[in-house]
C-alpha cells in the first residue's frame, strides 16, 4: 500500500533522511518510531505530499507521490503532528469544510460527518469554536477530518501524544479497530502504545530505518537465548556457587532484590528456550532446601529491541 | 470550482469572525461615508458629491487591503494549517483562486453601502450617470488588482506583519509614481540611445502607475487600456502567488 524506497531528504544542508526504504502492507497497522528528530515527520509529510523528497521515490497505493500527488492525497487520511486547525471555525463547519475540499460527494456529506463526529466522540462540541476546545478535543477533531472521506490509508502522526489517560485509551482502540478496514501508519514516542495497536513496527534513528519486523517475531526475538529471573530464599554466595554448576547457564549476575528480607537472593541468566536448564535450576534450589520465590522467562520487550538498535533510552512518557 | 468555492466562503466566513475582519470593516466603512458627508456639504453638483465618495471608497480600501490580505497564506504558513491545506486534494491554484475570491467579495461587500451615497445625492440633484458607473467599475477593478498584490505579498511573507508592512509601501509607490514622475523626461543635452531609453523608461513608469488609470474612470471614461492594466496586473499577481505557493515543492 506505501512503498518507499531510498528517500532522502535535505533541509537546507541538514540531511534529515537518509535512504529510507520501507513497505507498509494493505491492512497493516505499523507503528512508526524513533527518537526526537529521527525523521518520523518529515517522512510523513513527503508521503502525504507536503514536501518534496530531495531523493528517492514513493508510493502510496500504487501511484507515485510525486507524478500523481492528487490520487495519492484522495487516498490518505492524514493527521499532523500538533494539529494545525482553523480555530475560528466551529467544529461541524470545519469538518464540512474538510468534506467538501476532500471531494466527498454532498448526498453522503452530512452522513459521513455525523459518523465521524461519533467515532470521535465530539458530536455534543459540534457547535463550539476550536479554538475553544482543549488540545484533547482539537486532537479528535484532526482524527475526526482524517477520517472525513474515509481514506484507505491513515496517516498519523502522535495522534496521543497530550491527551488525558481515559482518551488515549479510548483513542488506541479507535486506530486498532480503523485498523481493521484501514491501512494505518502511527508515528508515537509511546513504545506499549506500539505493543499494544500495532502488527509491525517500524524503528528509525538519525534518519535511518534502523529495523523493521513484524511484533509477533520481535517478541520471540532472534537468538534462541533468552534471560531468565531468579529469586530465592537462602543464601546469595551459596546460591551463586550452586548456579554455576548447573549446566548451559551463561551470564549469571546478581540482581537486587526489591521487596524481601535480607535472606533473599535474586539473579539472572540466560539459557537456551528449549534446554531444561530452568527446570534445572528449580530442582537444585529445592534439593539445597532453598525455595523459589519466583523463576521466570524475560521476554524481549519492543524497549529492550529499541534501546538495542537506537543505542540510548527514550525519555519516559505517559 | 466547487473547491474554489468552498475555499472561498471559508476565507469570508473567517473575516467575519475574526477581529481583523470586522475593525478594519468597520472603520473603512465608517471613515469614507464620513468623508464623502464633508464633501457632500460643500458642494452643489451631484457628481463633484459622488466623485467625492468613491475617491474616499479608493482611499480607504488602499488602507484597508492590506490588512486583509496580510494573512491570507501568511497566516496559514505560521500556524501550520498550510499543511492540512495542502494534502488535501486541492490543487494550489485552487488554494490561491479561492483565497482571493473571499478577499475580493468582503471587500466589495464593505464598499458596497457607498452606494446608498449615490442615492442620498438623488435626493438633492440629478447626477450625470455615466462617470457615475465608470468610476464603480475602475473602483471594483482597483480592488481586483490590490486584493491580487496583497494575497502575492501574503504568500512571500513568513508573517502577516511583513505582508503588510510591504503591501503598502508598493501600493504607495505605485500610487505616487503617476505623480511625481513628469509627462516627458526633461530635455537632456546626451545621445539619442540615452534620450530614447529615458524616454521608455518613463513611459513604463507611468503604465505602472495607479492613479494614471484610475484616473480616466473618474472622468466617465472607460477605456481598454486601463482595463487590460488592471485585469493583467491582477492575473499576474495570482499567478506568482501560485507561483510561491508552490515553491515549497523546490527547496
Ligand atoms: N522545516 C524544517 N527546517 C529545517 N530542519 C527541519 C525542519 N523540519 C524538521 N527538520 C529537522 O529534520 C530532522 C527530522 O525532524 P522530524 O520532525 O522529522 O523528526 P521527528 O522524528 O518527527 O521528531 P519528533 O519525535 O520530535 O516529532 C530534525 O533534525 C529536524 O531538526
Ligand atoms: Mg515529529
Amino acid at each position: 500500500m506505501i512503498s518507499v524506497k531510498n528517500l532522502t531528504k535535505y533541509y537546507a544542508d541538514n540531511l534529515a533522511l537518509d535512504r529510507v526504504s520501507f513497505e507498509v502492507e494493505a491492512g497493516d497497522i505499523v507503528g512508526f518510531l524513533g527518537p526526537n528528530g529521527a525523521g518520523k515527520s518529515t517522512t510523513m509529510k513527503i508521503i502525504t505530499c507536503f514536501l518534496p523528497p530531495s531523493a528517492g521515490r514513493a508510493k502510496v497505493a500504487e501511484y507515485d507521490i510525486i507524478d500523481s500527488p492528487m490520487e495519492v492525497r484522495r487516498r490518505i487520511g492524514y493527521m499532523p503532528e500538533n494539529v494545525p486547525l482553523y480555530t475560528e471555525m466551529r467544529v461541524r463547519e470545519y469538518l464540512s469544510f474538510r468534506a467538501k475540499i476532500k471531494d466527498v460527494p454532498r448526498k453522503e456529506r452530512t452522513a459521513r460527518i455525523e459518523q465521524v463526529m461519533s467515532r470521535c466522540w465530539l458530536t455534543h462540541v459540534q457547535r463550539q469554536t476550536i479554538g475553544t476546545l482543549s488540545k484533547g478535543y482539537r486532537q479528535r477533531v484532526g482524527l475526526a477530518d482524517a477520517m472525513v472521506s474515509d481514506p484507505e490509508i491513515l496517516i498519523l502522526d502522535e495522534p496521543t501524544i497530550g491527551l488525558d489517560p481515559n482518551q488515549v485509551r479510548q483513542v488506541r482502540e479507535l486506530v486498532k479497530e480503523l485498523g481493521q478496514d484501514h491501512t494505518v501508519l502511527v508515528s508515537t514516542h509511546i513504545l506499549p502504545e506500539v505493543e499494544m495497536i500495532c502488527d509491525r513496527v517500524i524503528i528509525i534513528n538519525n534518519g535511518r530505518i534502523a529495523m523493521q519486523d513484524s511484533l509477533a517475531s520481535l517478541r520471540k526475538g532472534s537468538s534462541k537465548h533468552v534471560e531468565y529471573y531468579l529469586e530465592v530464599k537462602g543464601p546469595a554466595d551459596e546460591v551463586d556457587r550452586v548456579l554455576r554448576t548447573v549446566e548451559g547457564i551463561t551470564e549469571l549476575s546478581a540482581h537486587p532484590v526489591h521487596h524481601g528480607g535480607d535472606d533473599v537472593a535474586g539473579f539472572t541468566f540466560k539459557a537456551a528456550r528449549e534446554g531444561g536448564a530452568a527446570e534445572a535450576v528449580a530442582a537444585k534450589m529445592v534439593t539445597s532446601g532453598w525455595s523459589v520465590r519466583e523463576l521466570r522467562r524475560r521476554e524481549r520487550t519492543l524497549e529492550d529491541v529499541f534501546v538495542e538498535v537506537v543505542g540510548r533510552e527514550l525519555p519516559v512518557s505517559a | 470550482m466547487g473547491h474554489v468555492l468552498a475555499l472561498g466562503k471559508r476565507e469570508l466566513t473567517a473575516y467575519f469572525l475574526s477581529p481583523v475582519g470586522y475593525v478594519v470593516g468597520f472603520l473603512f466603512i465608517g471613515l469614507y461615508n464620513v468623508f464623502f458627508f464633508f464633501g457632500f456639504m460643500r458642494t452643489t453638483d451631484a457628481n463633484e458629491a459622488i466623485a467625492g465618495g468613491t475617491s474616499a471608497v479608493m482611499t480607504f480600501a488602499i488602507l484597508a487591503i492590506p490588512f486583509l490580505t496580510m494573512g491570507l497564506l501568511a497566516d496559514e504558513k505560521r500556524s501550520g494549517t498550510i499543511e492540512m491545506l495542502m494534502t488535501a486534494p486541492v490543487a494550489d491554484w485552487e488554494v490561491v483562486l479561492g483565497k482571493y475570491v473571499g478577499s475580493v467579495i468582503f471587500v466589495l461587500v464593505m464598499a458596497a453601502p457607498s452606494l446608498v451615497q449615490v442615492l442620498a445625492v438623488k435626493l438633492y440633484g440629478m447626477p450625470e450617470w455615466g462617470p457615475v458607473w465608470s468610476g464603480y467599475v475602475g473602483l471594483v477593478l482597483l480592488v481586483f488588482f490590490l486584493v491580487s498584490m496583497g494575497l502575492f505579498f501574503s504568500s512571500i511573507s513568513k508573517s502577516a506583519l511583513v505582508a503588510v508592512m510591504t503591501s503598502f509601501v508598493v501600493f504607495i509607490v505605485l500610487l505616487i509614481i503617476g505623480i511625481v514622475v513628469p509627462q516627458s523626461p526633461p530635455a537632456i543635452e546626451a545621445s539619442n540611445v540615452f534620450s530614447n531609453a529615458a524616454h521608455y523608461l518613463f513611459a513604463l513608469l507611468k503604465y505602472a502607475s495607479i492613479s494614471e488609470h484610475y484616473a480616466n474612470f473618474s472622468w466617465g471614461m472607460v477605456n481598454s487600456r486601463d482595463v487590460v492594466y488592471f485585469i493583467s496586473g491582477t492575473v499576474f499577481f495570482l499567478f506568482l502567488s501560485t507561483l510561491a505557493v508552490e515553491s515549497r515543492k523546490w527547496k
